[in-house]
This record gives structure tokens, sequence and C-alpha cells, in this order.
């Protein structure tokens, strides 16, 4: 029983298109009402010419099928299908004969006819070889398909093996390293041709920088079965060069047997440029002798610095680190600016204005002890640059030049008054191995030492006594047994001035200059000497001696000015020049000069206390440049010295507060003073209307100082007192008989 | 040819700064003693530019600013400042002002920040 499925066999033979060739009539229209039921499109030819004229007249694989019957007029069904074959030798055909005839059989076989049915046709027999022919028909369609497939396939890898020799270095070496294949991209890099290269030692390439012992390292790992990966530079035919990173691993062929090397590699010589690039930036910056480095928004330091910074820091590495934190770590006023401003750049748009927040960040700080100078630079996206330099050099310099100017000025003071700097000298030395044993006394006199350094610029001996007035102040008593230190910080001075004026300027002695014509007449005297008055000339030259003790009051005033003019200086006020006006040819025994150096207590008070500042000055529609004077004079047996400003006056109110202040008078006392008394008080001892304590002045020792010189000689101040406008003081002093 | 307001509660200041500014050819059209009349000459006279100091009494610099920019959105205002103010230039900048010039006050100084203010004026060269 034939078991068919009819449905599904007519759907897949339905599209075919069949030529059907039957010289019998009866024949064909029995075949063709049963084929009707199978295909759609049926040709019918009569006779093998009428066939082969069909088939020839449509396209090549036109017909799926063609059925022929074998004897008919013209040409027969088998050299039909031999011409048929030689237009397609895969033509499907099914051989339709009318006996069991063995002569036609072998042909049929040798043509490769293997579908063949029997007269008359039984529907059985038909479908039985159709069937074949379909299932044939659709396996060939198949394996057409998958050869497309497979040519498309093989047509990709061509490509790939086009692209691989184009673009990929390759090559392969035998076991003795002579190369046996190069790719096209290995004859491009290099500059050789294939012909050049094969069968020479790999080394060809070889480029003199590489070491041997890179090549002995590849050696070891490629011949133990290993895979090698290496940066290898190579020599091109040109002599230049190029970089490339190798893999070489053995090469085995088919049958499992080591034959070579192969080896594939990745052009890096642009890689290698900009790494060669990189570190030399690197460099440069590394030996800058500055710290580079960058950071962000959030002030974290980025991975790339120079090596400076870490020297400068202090640390091994500075990566992520708070550049706030590191930078300012013992300021945190700057810190916080530092943070601010990096917010503020952030926040807005405007390059200016990120510029200007840029300029208000702090532009120097100590590091560890070094100087270090910051430069702030804006980089895209919100990134910031900073050039540390370490001026510490810079800086001791500086301050070794202001030294030496200060050097200079000293000198200058103490040539241009070598006298004065003398006797000074010889005053202090001598009250240092003699000190006053009443602390009061002590302190007064060396305030009045520091004022006499300061006026001739002293660089050392000033600043200790400062030191020290300022630790006795504070009632450190046993600073006391240390006044003769002072020696130490004197001599340092003294070793400056003897190593710039020679030693024998400080060893002069104690002297007094005596003008030519004094000692021509005291001459003349001694001829004279008349042995029978002897008493009344004697008496006479020793008046003249007397004399020599007499100094020009004039000079002694007139070296305050100095002093005045320094602290005006110090102290950033506008002072005209001081003029003394007076006799200059007055002169006062040498008994009254403690007194008149103690006045530069007196002119620094004028400028401290006395004389505003240019602003003041200028609001309270004064000259802004102060005026102090000095005038002396000689009545009858009396001199009187007047020094007046034109400052601010004395604030009563303040001195009172003072005094109060320091346990010099209590307030009741106060209440019941006038103000001629209250204004006395800054004669008291420790009492200063300045509340800053400076270097030169406002220890409130000075007025008292002037004040117990004055007592000594029996004197008088007088205080005039114009809140505002100024002040002026009268020392009345009276001159003992016959001066 | 700018016009200038100058306010500084400091007389000696503010007189110093009108003399350099009109030895520079600009004009000073006012002078104000605070913040309070700087804003209300402000209003009378439409500056070009103000120059403002920081610390004043009965209103300072930064609020004068404030009020100013609020209802006059494009003055021009620099700061006038002392070292250790920083942070308060930077407070000033952010709201609006356009740079800052440090005491003491010089030709350069004025030249640099005028210049970075009015670009449009090209590059003035200081006398």
């Amino acid at each position: 029983m034939l078991n068919i499925d009819f449905k599904n066999l007519i759907k897949r033979t339905k599209k075919l298109k069949i030529l059907y060739v039957e010289d019998d009539k009866e024949s064909r229209t029995q075949v063709v009402k049963t084929l009707d039921n199978f295909f759609e499109h049926i040709d019918i030819a009569t006779n093998g010419i009428d066939g082969l004229l069909q088939y020839k007249s449509k396209e090549n694989n036109f017909y799926d099928l063609v059925i022929s019957d074998i004897n008919m007029p013209r040409m027969n069904g088998i050299d039909m299908i031999k011409n048929i074959f030689k237009i397609n030798n895969t033509q499907n055909v099914l051989i339709v004969t009318a006996h069991n005839n063995s002569e036609y059989l072998e042909e049929l076989i040798n043509l490769g006819i293997k579908n063949y049915i029997h007269k008359p046709i039984s529907i059985k027999s038909l479908l039985t070889e159709l069937l074949k022919i379909i299932e044939g028909m659709e396996k060939k369609n198949k394996k057409d398909k998958d050869f497309t497939k497979i040519k498309k396939l093989n047509h990709e890898l061509d490509a790939l093996v086009g692209s691989f020799d184009t673009y990929v270095i390759a090559s392969r070496t035998d076991l003795k390293g002579k190369i046996t294949y190069v790719s096209k991209a290995y004859e491009i890099i290099s500059g050789y041709t294939e012909e050049e290269l094969l069968g020479k030692p790999h080394n060809i390439v070889r480029h003199p920088d590489m070491p041997a012992s890179a090549f002995k390292n590849m050696w070891d790992a490629i011949q133990a079965g290993k895979l090698w990966i290496g940066e290898v530079k190579n020599l091109k035919k040109d002599r230049s060069f190029y970089w490339v990173e190798a893999h070489i691993a053995p090469y085995y062929n088919g049958d499992g047997e080591h034959i070579g090397y192969s080896a594939i590699r990745l052009d890096i010589t642009s890689k290698k440029r900009a790494e060669k690039l990189n570190s030399e930036i690197a460099n440069l910056l590394n030996n800058a002798g500055q710290g580079f480095l960058s950071f962000g928004k959030d002030l974290k330091i980025d991975e790339s610095f120079s090596k400076e910074c870490l020297s400068i820091f202090n640390t091994l590495n500075i990566f992520e680190q708070n550049i706030a934190d590191i930078l300012f770590y013992n300021d945190f006023n700057k810190k916080n600016l530092l943070e601010d401003a990096i917010s503020r750049i952030v926040d807005t748009d405007e390059v200016m204005i990120k510029e200007v927040f840029l300029s208000l960040l702090p532009k120097e700080n100590k590091i560890n002890n070094k100087d270090i100078q910051i430069e702030y630079k804006l980089l895209p996206d919100d990134k910031f640059m900073l050039v540390l330099t370490d001026v510490t050099n810079t800086k001791k310099l500086e301050f070794k030049i202001k030294q030496q100017k200060q050097i200079q000025n000293m000198i200058v003071e103490i040539a241009s008054n070598k006298q004065d700097f003398l006797e000074i000298k010889h005053d202090f030395e001598n009250f240092i191995f003699n000190t006053p044993n009443d602390l009061r006394i002590l302190l007064r006199e060396l305030h009045t030492f520091k004022g006499l350094f300061a006026q001739k610029e002293m660089l050392n001996i000033v600043p200790a006594i400062h030191n020290m007035e300022t630790k006795i102040n504070k009632f450190e008593e046993e600073e006391y047994d240390k006044i003769h230190t002072l020696n130490d910080h004197f001599q340092l001075d003294l070793n400056i001035i003897s190593s710039i004026l020679g030693h024998d300027f400080l060893e002069t002695n104690h002297t007094i200059n005596i003008d030519k014509n004094s000692l021509n007449i005291l001459e003349l005297k001694l001829q004279k000497l008349n042995i029978g008055n002897i008493k009344e000339s004697l008496s006479d030259i020793l008046y003249d001696f007397e004399k020599f003790k007499y100094e020009s009051i004039y000079n002694m005033l007139n070296n305050h000015t100095s002093s005045a003019k320094i602290m005006a200086q110090k102290l950033k006020k506008e002072i005209y020049p001081i003029e003394i006006i007076g006799d200059k040819y007055l002169t006062i025994h040498t008994k009254y000069k403690p007194f008149v150096k103690s006045l530069i207590h007196l002119f620094n008070n004028c400028v401290e206390h006395g004389i505003e500042d240019i602003e003041t000055r200028f609001k309270n529609k004064k000259d802004e440049i102060g005026t102090i004077s000095c005038a002396y004079i000689q009545i009858n047996n009396k001199l009187q010295i007047i020094i007046s400003d034109d400052g601010a006056g004395i604030d009563i109110n303040k001195v009172s507060q003072n005094a109060i202040k320091n346990s010099i008078r209590v307030e009741q006392e106060i209440d019941n003073m006038n103000n001629e008394e209250k204004t006395n008080l800054i004669f008291a001892d420790k009492l200063t209307t300045n509340d800053k304590v400076s270097i030169s002045s406002g220890r409130g020792v000075g007025m008292s100082a002037i004040l117990d010189e004055v007592n000594k000689l029996y004197g008088k101040i007088k205080i005039e007192n114009n809140i505002g406008k100024g002040v002026k003081f009268t020392f009345t002093i009276p001159l003992e008989k016959g001066e | 040819m700018l016009n200038i307001l100058v306010v500084d509660d400091s007389l000696i200041i503010r007189k110093t700064l009108t003399t350099k500014l009109e030895e520079m050819g600009y004009k000073v059209v006012a002078q104000a003693k605070s913040g309070k009349e700087a804003v209300s000459l402000y209003k009378e006279f439409m500056p070009d530019l103000v120059t403002m100091d920081i610390t004043m009494p009965i209103m300072n610099g930064i609020e004068a600013l404030k009020t100013i920019k609020k209802k006059h959105s494009d003055a021009k205002i620099i700061m006038i400042t002392s070292h250790g103010e920083e942070n308060l230039v930077m407070e000033a900048i952010s709201n609006g002002a356009r740079g800052y010039i440090l005491k003491p006050i010089n030709h350069e100084k004025i030249t640099l920040v005028i210049n970075k203010v009015f670009p449009e004026l090209g590059h003035i060269k200081h006398l």
C-alpha cells in the first residue's frame, strides 16, 4: 500500500515547471490528465526536435523536470536528453519507456538517468518516481544554498587574510631564526621587500639600542615553549627606527612538530614617542627647582606634580591630598580664603572675575621654615595650577641687605660725631660695671642709654636693652643681675664699628677738643707767669682750664634732632627739620650735660605723642607736616630751654586714667587735682599715654628721667598745654655764679 | 571720559583718589562719605564707575554695593581695599563688584583696573 500524503506532495510540486515530450496522442492525453493534478505549468512537445526547441527557447534552468518518451520520430528521447544535458547537465529527467527495453537502459544509466517508468503508466509508479525526483531536487537546492554560504564565508576569510596581511606585522622564522614568512605590513614598516627578508636571520631589523639581555630573555621564553611579549625597538632599512610590542610564540606544523617561531607585532612608535615627550616634560618640570601641581574644585591634588613639591611639603606623596590643608596648615585665615575663593571661582562663568578672585589669594606662606612664593593659574574645566617657589634665600639676602644698610647708617652716625659716641660708650661701660642699686634709677638710665644708642642707629644693643626693659618691667627681678650681659650685645656693635672704622677709632682716650686760640692764650699766660703774684696768676690759669670743660649747648641739643627725625620715619609721621634757635657760641659746664642729654626723651615724646598722623592732621585742617621747635637763651644766671610742638596737646583724661591704672595715684587724689597738677602727672614714673610700648619710646620712664635731672639742678619746668594745638615745655635752670 | 563717583569715609583718601583720577583725565562727579550717601548720589549722578571703600560707618561698602546693584544691575563698581580685607573683597566681587584696588593707590593700579572694567575703551596708558 502506497502511503503518500497527497496534499503535502501537491504543495511541493505545484510550482514546478514541466516539459512533457510524447508522440503518442493517447498516451499523452492520459498522462497529462494525471500530471495536471500535480503541476500548474506543463509544456507539451510531440517529438525530440520539438522538445529540444522548446527547451532551448526558455532560459537555462527554466524546467524543473523533463518527462520524455524514448521512441519518437525525427529525434528520439535519448538524443534529445543528450542535447539538453549539453545545455544543463544537472537537468532532472524522467523517462517513460514502452517496453522493458534493455538496449536503451544501458544508455540511460550511462547518461546518469536513474528515474524511469514503464508504459502503461500507473499512478503508483509515476508518484513513486515523482517523489524521488522532488526529494532529490529539494536536497540539491539545499546543497546549492549551503554552497553559496560557504562561498561567502570564503570570501570574508580572504578579506580577513588580506587585511591581516596588510595591517598585522607578522612573521615566521625557522628554528634557527631565519625568516620564512613576512606579512605585507612587515614589509611596509621595515622598509624591506619580501625577497630581501626571506631566508635572512631575523636580527636584520635589530636596533643597536636594544640590549642583548632583552633577546636572551625572549629566547629563554620561546625555547621553553612559552609566549613572550615585549617592547622592541627595531631598525628600518633606511636606518631609522620603529617600536613594536611583539608577541612571539613557538610555531608547529599540522603534525604538531615544532618547526619555528611565529610573531605578530603592534606598532607602538607613536605611543613611545608620546611617552618620551611626557618624560622629557616631566624631566623639565622636575628639574625647574619649582613646585608645579594642579588640583580640582574639590581641592584634591592631581596625580602629576613636580618632584620639588615633595621637598617643599616635606612628604612622600601629595596625590589626593587637600591643597588648602597642606599649603596653609599653619594659617587658618589663608586656608579659609583659598577654600572660599575656589568655590566662588567655580560659581562664576566670567574668566575675568575668576582671575580677580585668584589675585586676592595669599602670595606667600612659610612652609616647614621655608618662605614659599605661590602663583595661581587657571586651567580649563575648573582646574587650578600652582607654581611654588622657594624664596628663602632671596629673603635672607634681602634681610642681609637691609642689615647692611642699617650698619651703614650706624657708621655714618657714629663717625660723624665720634666724640659724642666715645663719651656715651664710656658712660655706658661705667654704668654696666657699676650698676645703680635703685631699680628706678637703673631703669631711667638704661632708658636714656637706649635713646642715645637708637639715635646712633645701633644694631644689637638697642633691641637688647629693649628686651631687658620689658623683662624688668614684668618684675622679673633676676634680670637685674644680668645687666652685664648687655655688654656682650654692645660688644657686637663695637666689633662692627672697629671692623669698618679701624681699631684705633674706639681706643682713643676720653678727650676734649681745645681750639688753637684758647691754647695760645694759655701758653701766653704761662710765659708771663709772675712769681710775685703767683696765686693770682694761677687762679687765672685754672679758670681757663675749667673753661675747657665747657661745651656748646647748641651741639648737645642738635644731636637730639636726628633722633626725632628717625622716630618720625619709624612712625610714618611727617615733621619739618627741627631748628635749634639760640647763640651757637653759648657754652655750659659739662655738669649740665646729663640734663641736656635727658631732653632726648622729650623730643621723642613730641614726635610720638604730640604730632598726630598725617590723616588726623589733614582732617583737623592742620598743616600735614608737624613742627617741633627748640630754643634756648641765657638770661642773667638762668638758662632757659623751650621745646614745643604743634601736635594734639596732652590729653589730661588719658594721663589721669593711666595714673590710676598704673597705681601712681588713686582716683580721689586725681579728682582733687587741678589741670596743671594732672598735666604734671606725665613726669610720674611708669606713665605713658601710648598704649603700645615701642622700642624707642613709651616706657613712661623718659619724662621722669628729665624731671630727675631738673631737680638735681634745682630747676623748674613749666608746661603750657593747648588741646588740639600743641604743648610747650619751658625749662629754667639756675646757673652757678660766674657761669 | 568717564564720570566717577568716589566713596570713602576718609577725607584724605577721597582727596588723593580724586586728584589722581583727575590727573589721569577722568571726571569725579561726586564724593560720598558713607555707603548711604553713595546710594543716593549714584541715583542722582548715574556715574560710569564707582570707587567704593569697604569699611565705612552708617552703611559699609558691601551693603552699598548690593543696594546699588539691586536697582542698577549694570552699575560698575570697584572696591578700594587694604591688606587683610581679601575675604571682604571676595564677598564684594561675588556681589557684582568688577575689580579692586589695593592701597596705597597709584596711577598704575588705577589704569590696570579701569582697563579691565572698560576693555572697550582700549588700552589707556597711565601718565
